[in-house]
This record gives C-alpha cells, sequence and structure tokens, in this order.
C-alpha cells in the first residue's frame, strides 16, 4: 500500500517544553495505525502538526511522496489529511448541515450538500438529524459529524484523537468495524489512544510514543501487549533503588474500605478498592494513565466523596478538605498538577507555603513576619533555587516548583502523604531529589501513598505495589515479588497468571 | 509593601515603566486634548491652566475636587478589592444608590437624633444596603454560578427604578413642586467642610483606604480572597471555600459602594434623587483599574479623577470651555491611563475566561 503521509524528524517545543523531540513515522493507506502513548507523551502535539494546527519547529513532511508545508486545517483537507478531534471542534450554535456547508462539505448549494453527504454515509451513517443545533447533541454524535465532515471532503488520511473516550462499548464496536471498512476503501486511518485493548482490537501498526520521542513502529503482531504497557509506561534500568525496611507497626494509617467513585454518567471510576498503607512504608499504585487514578487521589485528597466504601486515616473517616484544619487532619498531599492545583503562580513562594490545611494556624490577622521567616528556613531547607520568599512561583522551574510544593506538605508532620505522579516533568536531577525526600520520609514512619504511571518509579520506590487498571486494584503485591512481567500483564487488564490471548481474548476482557 | 518587597519590586523595572507609562499616558492626554481644544477654538493653554486652576488653585477647587473623588474612590476601593479575588463589580451605580437610599431613610426617620449618632447611623446603614445589594450577586454567583458581571449590572437597573420610583411617590420631598428628589436631610445628618476644604468624608475614605489594605495584606481573609482570585484551582485544593470568598468579596465590594452613597448624601447632595449618580459607579471601574488594583493605586487615581472632573466642570464656566469638549478632554485622559496599565486589564480579563473559576468550584468547594 502505498505510504500516504511521511513526518520526518518532527520537534516541537512549546516554550522550554519539548513536545515532539525528532518523531519520524509515516503512515500508509489501507491500514489503521494506531499511535499509542500516555498523556503527554506528544501524541496530540505530533497529529497536530501533521493536521496544520501547529508548525513544527524542525522537520519535515512529505505528503504522497512529494514535500508538503502545511499551513493550517483546510489546507490540510485540501491535501487529504482529515482529524477528529477529541473535543469537536463545531459551531455549536449551527446546525449538523450547517456545520458541514461551513466545513467546506459539497459546492455550496443545499443539493450538493445532500450528495456530497450521501455518498459518505454509505458507509458511515450520520444517523443525526440535518437541522438540529450541534450544542444539542451528545458528545458521540458530535464525533461522528466530525468524521462524517472530514470523509465528506475526500479526506484520505483519517486521524482520530482518543475518539473511543466518549463512546460506549457497543458505539466503539460500530465505530471500529466502519474504520476497518474505510482501510478496504483505501483510506489510512490514525487512531491516537492510550488504550492497550484497542491496538488489539483494530490495529495493523503500532508507533510507540513517550516522552516526546518514538519508540519505533511494528506490527500489530509483533510485540505483545505486556510490551507495549512497559514502551508506554518507560523500561529504563532504575538509577537508585529507594525500598525501606519495610512497615512498622500494624494498625494501617490510611486505608479504603471498598470504596467506589462513580462518574457522572454513572460508570464506575473507582470499583470496589480496598487499601491499607501503614507507617513506614511506601505502597505505590501503578497503572496506565485513566483507570481511575484520578478518582483515587481525589477521594484521598477530601476533594471528592465516596459513593460507597470509606476512606479513613488513623482509623477516622476522612473529611472533605475544608475540615481539615478544624478537625485537625494531618495528610500532605502532592497533586498531579502542580502548576494550578499545588500552587498559585501569581503568587510569591511565602504565600504558596501558606496554602492548604497544614499550614501554621491563624485566624484572623497574618503573621507576615512569621511567615517570611518560616516560608526563608523551608526554601533553604527544600534547596529551592531561588531561596526567596518574595520570588512569584511562576518564575520558578519545574523541578523547584515541585520542591517548594513537597516543603508544603511534607513540613507539616503529615502523618500520612498521598502523592500523584511526583516527578513528571521533572528532569533527572530533580527526579532523585524527591525519591529522596519521600523515601526519608517513609524511614522516619510516615505512611506513604503514590500513585503513578511510571512503572520505573514505582519499581525504585515501592515497598508494596497495587497496579490500578479499569477502576479495579490487583494487589499490593509485596515490592520484590511483582517483577516486571506481573505487573506489565495486570497493566494490561490481564490476569496475574494468565498468558497472553490473541487479540480476540483480550476483547473479551475489555468487555 | 514592606521595604524588601518595594526594593524588589523597584529592582524588577516593573515601577519605574509604570511611572514611565503613566507619564507618557498623560502627556499624550495633553497633547489629543489640546487638540480638542484648538479645534473648538480655545487656547488649550489657557484652557489647562483654568482647567488645574479650578481644581486645585482655591480651596473652594480643592472642597469640590475631594466631593468628586470621594464617591468614587471609596466606591473603587471596592472595586479593586473585588478585582484581587477574581471578581468584576460592575454593580457600583446601584450599590450607591442602594446606600444613599438606605442613608436617607435613617435621616428622615430618625432626624431628632444628635449629628454623632445619626452621621453614624447613616453611614453604617448605607454600607449595610450596599452590602446586601452586591451581595446578591455574589450569592448568586457562589450558588448558581450566574457571572457577577451580568448581574451587578441588571442590578443597577432594579436600584435605579427602585429610587426613581419611590423619590416620584412614598419619599417624594412635600415642598419640591413635584421635582423627583427626597427632601433635603437635617443638619444633624450631614457631614461637615473642616475649615472650609476639607470635606469629612475625607476621613471616612481615610479609614476606608486603611481597612482595605488591613484587610488584603494583613489578614488570612485577604490572603485567601488573593489566592481565590490568583489561583482558583489551587485555592480550591487548598479547601478554601470558594462560595464564601465570593461573596464576601462581593459583599465588602458592595458596602464600600453603599457607603459611598451614604458619604455623597450626607457630605454632598443632602438629598436623593434619579440624577443622584452621574456614572460614578463606573468611574470606580475605571479608577480601580488605573490603580492596578492596589488600594494606594486606586486612591490616587480617584483623587485625580476628582480632580480633573471638578476642574473641567468649573473652565466650562470660567472659560466657557464646552462641556462635549471637556468631555472629550476627560475621556482621552482615561483612555490613555487604561491603555498605559494595559498589563493588568489584559490580566483581569483573561480571568474572566479562566474555566473552573464559579459553578465548578463553588460545587466542590
Amino acid at each position: 500500500m502505498p505510504v500516504l503521509a511521511r513526518m520526518s524528524g518532527i520537534v516541537k517545543r512549546f516554550d522550554d517544553v519539548v513536545a515532539n523531540d525528532g518523531v519520524t513515522v509515516e503512515f500508509s493507506a489501507g491500514e489503521i495505525h494506531v499511535l499509542l502513548g500516555e498523556n503527554g507523551a506528544g501524541k496530540t502535539t505530533l497529529m497536530n502538526v501533521l493536521y496544520g494546527l501547529s508548525r513544527p519547529d524542525e522537520g519535515n513532511i512529505e505528503l504522497g511522496g512529494r514535500p508538503a508545508e502545511i499551513h493550517g486545517p483546510l489546507h490540510a483537507m485540501r491535501l487529504g489529511v482529515g482529524m477528529v478531534h477529541q473535543h469537536p471542534l463545531l459551531v455549536g450554535r449551527l446546525t449538523v448541515a450547517e456545520n458541514l456547508r461551513l466545513g467546506g462539505v459539497g459546492d455550496g448549494t443545499a443539493d450538493g450538500l445532500r450528495a456530497a453527504v450521501a455518498e459518505v454515509t454509505r458507509v458511515i451513517p450520520l444517523d443525526i438529524d440535518p437541522a438540529r443545533r450541534v450544542e444539542d447533541l451528545p458528545l458521540s454524535q458530535r464525533q461522528r459529524l466530525e468524521l462524517v465532515r472530514c470523509l465528506a471532503r475526500g479526506v484520505r488520511l483519517l486521524i482520530l484523537d482518543e475518539p473511543t473516550a466518549v463512546l460506549t462499548p457497543a458505539e466503539v464496536e460500530r465505530l471500529f468495524t466502519e474504520l476497518r471498512s474505510l482501510t478496504t476503501q483505501g483510506r489510512g486511518v490514525v487512531l491516537i489512544t492510550h488504550k492497550l485493548s484497542e491496538v488489539a482490537e483494530v490495529a495493523q501498526r503500532v508507533t510507540v510514543l513517550r516522552g516526546g520521542r518514538s519508540l519505533g513502529t511494528t506490527l500489530a503482531g509483533e510485540r505483545s501487549l505486556a510490551e507495549l504497557s512497559d514502551l508506554m509506561v518507560g523500561r529504563q534500568v532504575p538509577a537508585v533503588s529507594h525500598r525501606g525496611a519495610g512497615a512498622v507497626g500494624t494498625a494501617p494509617r490510611l486505608r479504603l474500605r471498598g470504596a467506589r467513585v462513580g462518574d457522572e454518567n454513572g460508570r464506575c471510576e473507582l470499583d470496589d478498592v480496598t487499601l491499607e498503607v501503614h507507617p513506614g512504608e511506601i505502597v505505590c499504585v501503578v497503572g496506565v494513565e485513566g483507570n481511575g487514578q484520578r478518582a483515587l487521589a481525589d477521594v484521598c485528597f477530601g476533594r471528592r466523596p465516596v459513593a460507597a466504601g470509606s476512606v479513613e486515616l488513623d482509623g477516622a473517616i476522612l473529611p472533605p478538605v475544608g475540615e481539615w484544619r478544624r478537625r485537625g487532619v494531618r495528610l500532605g498531599r502532592v497533586p498531579e498538577d502542580r502548576r494550578h492545583e499545588g500552587l498559585v503562580l501569581d503568587a510569591p513562594l511565602w504565600r504558596n507555603l501558606l496554602l492548604g490545611p497544614m499550614a501554621p494556624p491563624s485566624r484572623f490577622l497574618l503573621h507576615r513576619r512569621r511567615a517570611l521567616r518560616r516560608a526563608r528556613r523551608l526554601l533553604t531547607e527544600y534547596e529551592v533555587r531561588p531561596a526567596d520568599p518574595h520570588a512569584l512561583a511562576a518564575a520558578l522551574s519545574g523541578g523547584n516548583q515541585q520542591k517548594v510544593v513537597l516543603a508544603r506538605e511534607l513540613s507539616g508532620e503529615p502523618g500520612a502523604v498521598v502523592a500523584v505522579n511526583p516527578t513528571r516533568g521533572l528532569d533527572v536531577g530533580a527526579q532523585h531529589d524527591v525519591h529522596l525526600r519521600l523515601a526519608r520520609l517513609r524511614d522516619d514512619g510516615v505512611a506513604l501513598l503514590v500513585i503513578s504511571t511510571d512503572l520505573d518509579e514505582t519499581l525504585a520506590l515501592a515497598d508494596r505495589i497495587a497496579v490500578l487498571y479499569r477502576g479495579r486494584l490487583a494487589g499490593p503485591y509485596p515490592a520484590d515479588e511483582a517483577g516486571r512481567d506481573l505487573l506489565g500483564r495486570l497493566m494490561a487488564g490481564l490476569g496475574p497468571g494468565e498468558s497472553e490471548p490473541p487479540g480476540a481474548g483480550v476483547s473479551a476482557v475489555a468487555a | 509593601m514592606s521595604a524588601g518587597r518595594l526594593a524588589g519590586f523597584v529592582r524588577s523595572g516593573a515601577a519605574a515603566s509604570v511611572a514611565v507609562r503613566t507619564a507618557a499616558a498623560l502627556a499624550a492626554a495633553v497633547a489629543v486634548g489640546g487638540l480638542a481644544l484648538m479645534i473648538a477654538g480655545l487656547d488649550p493653554v489657557d484652557a489647562y491652566r483654568a482647567v488645574l486652576d479650578e481644581a486645585v488653585g482655591s480651596s473652594f477647587g480643592i472642597r469640590s475636587s475631594l466631593l468628586q473623588a470621594l464617591p468614587i474612590t471609596i466606591t473603587a476601593l471596592g472595586v479593586a478589592l473585588a478585582f484581587r479575588a477574581g471578581l468584576f463589580n460592575l454593580g457600583g451605580e446601584g450599590q450607591i444608590y442602594a446606600g444613599a437610599l438606605a442613608a436617607v431613610l435613617v435621616a428622615l426617620q430618625a432626624r431628632g437624633l444628635p449629628f454623632p449618632v445619626l452621621v453614624p447611623l447613616m453611614l453604617v446603614f448605607g454600607a449595610v444596603a450596599g452590602g446586601l445589594w452586591g451581595g446578591i450577586a455574589g450569592v448568586l454567583r457562589a450558588r448558581l454560578g450566574l457571572s457577577e458581571i451580568i448581574t451587578t449590572i441588571l442590578l443597577n437597573f432594579v436600584a435605579f427604578w427602585m429610587v426613581s420610583y419611590l423619590v416620584r411617590g412614598p419619599i417624594q420631598d412635600p415642598g419640591g413642586a413635584g421635582y423627583p428628589y427626597t427632601e433635603k436631610v437635617v443638619d444633624g445628618a450631614r457631614l461637615p467642610v473642616i475649615g472650609d476644604t476639607v470635606p469629612a468624608g475625607v476621613l471616612v475614605l481615610a479609614a476606608v483606604a486603611i481597612g482595605a489594605w488591613a484587610l488584603l495584606e494583613r489578614s488570612v481573609v485577604g490572603v485567601r480572597l488573593k489566592d481565590v482570585g490568583e489561583g482558583p484551582s489551587a485555592a480550591a485544593f487548598a479547601g478554601w471555600r470558594i462560595d464564601r470568598q465570593v461573596i464576601l468579596a462581593l459583599v465588602i465590594a458592595g458596602a464600600l459602594g453603599g457607603l459611598a452613597g451614604a458619604v455623597e448624601l450626607s457630605g454632598n447632595q443632602h438629598r436623593v434623587s434619579d440624577f443622584f449618580t452621574p456614572g460614578w459607579g463606573f468611574d470606580a471601574l475605571a479608577v480601580a483599574l488605573i490603580g492596578r488594583g492596589t488600594i494606594a493605586g486606586s486612591v490616587a487615581a480617584g483623587v485625580f479623577f476628582g480632580g480633573l472632573r471638578s476642574g473641567i466642570d468649573g473652565a466650562q464656566t470660567s472659560v466657557a470651555v464646552p462641556e462635549s469638549v471637556g468631555q472629550i478632554v476627560q475621556g482621552t485622559a482615561v483612555l490613555f491611563l487604561i491603555v498605559a496599565n494595559a498589563d493588568v486589564a489584559v490580566r483581569w480579563a483573561r480571568r474572566i475566561r479562566q474555566p473552573g473559576h464559579g459553578r465548578h468550584h463553588a460545587r466542590t468547594a
């Protein structure tokens, strides 16, 4: 089959973040090519470059064998490349038909529009009244509309960005069938996803992206799902192990009992999770992103209630965070999004160190002098650069921002600490510092729960490891017994003893 | 601002650049305004001299300038506080009306009380009425996620028409030959002018400014308000009650608007009409912005504004500057000063669109 698009050496930077770092990949007609990687791996960025939404800083694109410079989405469509976004780019106030016309479908007349749509909908039924307003449609139908719009423009290479996130299992099934029939027409499909089960189900070819780099393209059958999962989350030999002597004491400090969290559509985000974290141990919960990590973190952070079961600290039900100060709850929290949840970027460091329920109590008057003195002490102790209490949080590097969060959350003598991806986006040195801090805290008898998507981090830190898959927890297993193979299988949703079945078996597990 | 922080501010060049930009804006405004004056057939130098003279050249001028500045500046301090919490209080007009109405009702009902009791009572009631008026928008924002930008504006109309009805009926001056205003309050309800130059309302302004500064810079509540304004997600994560902070900020802003109305009633107009405020509520917005949301900046900008207004008003009679040209000169100055502070304007405007600040956090908080 002919190569439809070839991207070579694509580099895309955002300020000082390198989102794509020399990615080379080609997409052929007649096959479904899965672009696999965690959130933040650079998948969408790469495809936005191909779709003309952003310009690459380096690298070349060839379409149909000829070098191409893509000036924008409309230009990309004319060149045969179309993209369906996670959040479809449609005009809510306009009707389905108006959106199609606006998207350049047909020749501008009502008849032309009808003809162009009819042509496409023989393969991909639209099933939507063209007179309805787009804002009244559910996300799944908006996605379908954008899909039809792309196809009606005669797109040869179709990119879909995590299309299954808004679909029910039956709709996923239908979409996949339709995508397959598109490839038999000689079109190419690129499917962006972080779900391994989708690789097993539809992929003919897989490219794994991690940290903005491509880890190579293979045929779908060439690598096992466990291998792909390892590639996705990273498999470097951990530089240091921070294992401890094991838990001290018998009473768990942090405990989830049958915790259940449902999202607004009634889907289960966290399903009957039971987990105990004892003083003096680090328990890591690892898993591919999107398997319930956020819900698990939210209930431990006191920002979301459980629908059933309980979250307990030292035997008492954990109240909402707003009541922590009054009730004397001492639980350190390291959120995943440190820039928005961990810090007030426009505020000086001394104020950031006062955020949250564990800062020194003060009811009405702000003891500014005391707060500054404390800030100076903490910034020095946690080696923040610059150690200036008046510096704005926004002016610090990512590693130093994380140190500020740690200084605040770890210095208040917490009994337990819950951290989510505490080293994501940090350079190696900063990662090491963070791990050292957490290990030291464990040695001081604090109970730590680290929720991570990074297998290396998990293996370096954990005393016990549990795996989160589709809201369910497997384990925890003692770190010595949990090898990469076992964890990889569990992260891919396979049972601990099962050998890997062929694709059909996986979709059965997925269903 | 501590010495260390001030030093940092100056070192960073921020203070210098603000000063330079303000000076440049004023120069540009004088030039463009001068052009307008020339086109109108006036000698710009004479006209500007007259404006200056009318604004600060006599004790009468200073008094008029301060009287103009008082309601604008007090309201602006409320707007600035709300700004710092990430909220836009466009309801100054309505809050001024609410405060003035409450104050005049107190004065009419309790006209026998001695001055030291009656005037504070009027000011307190004015502030409470304005606070309630602002609080309506706060509750709507915190509980239902309705934008305070919309509700505060709409509440302006409600307050205006309420006053308009009352001064044409229930509380119309019986001896006023049918004019739409109340009777004048008794002498014991009037804030005096100290030494023929300084209206006593200046003391109220000073107290408000110090109180607002202490709240923002020296209180736990102030820090939380700023957290909510500068980092709503982080404030929610920290466990700050966003809904409470939002309500509190709009109550305080409204209370200052109400207080401004009461001060103006007691210290200047002495009666409420349906032309009580000529748009001070909106002037206050410009003043708070030119003051970059700071207390000292807002006071400086407010006093400048009052002087400008009263100087141009005076020059209209003394050197026959047509009213329209006076308005052009004034508008030009405001426009250039806002442009000079465009960075703040842009930052605040961006906050309106900040996802999650509002309904979402009101719910999760």
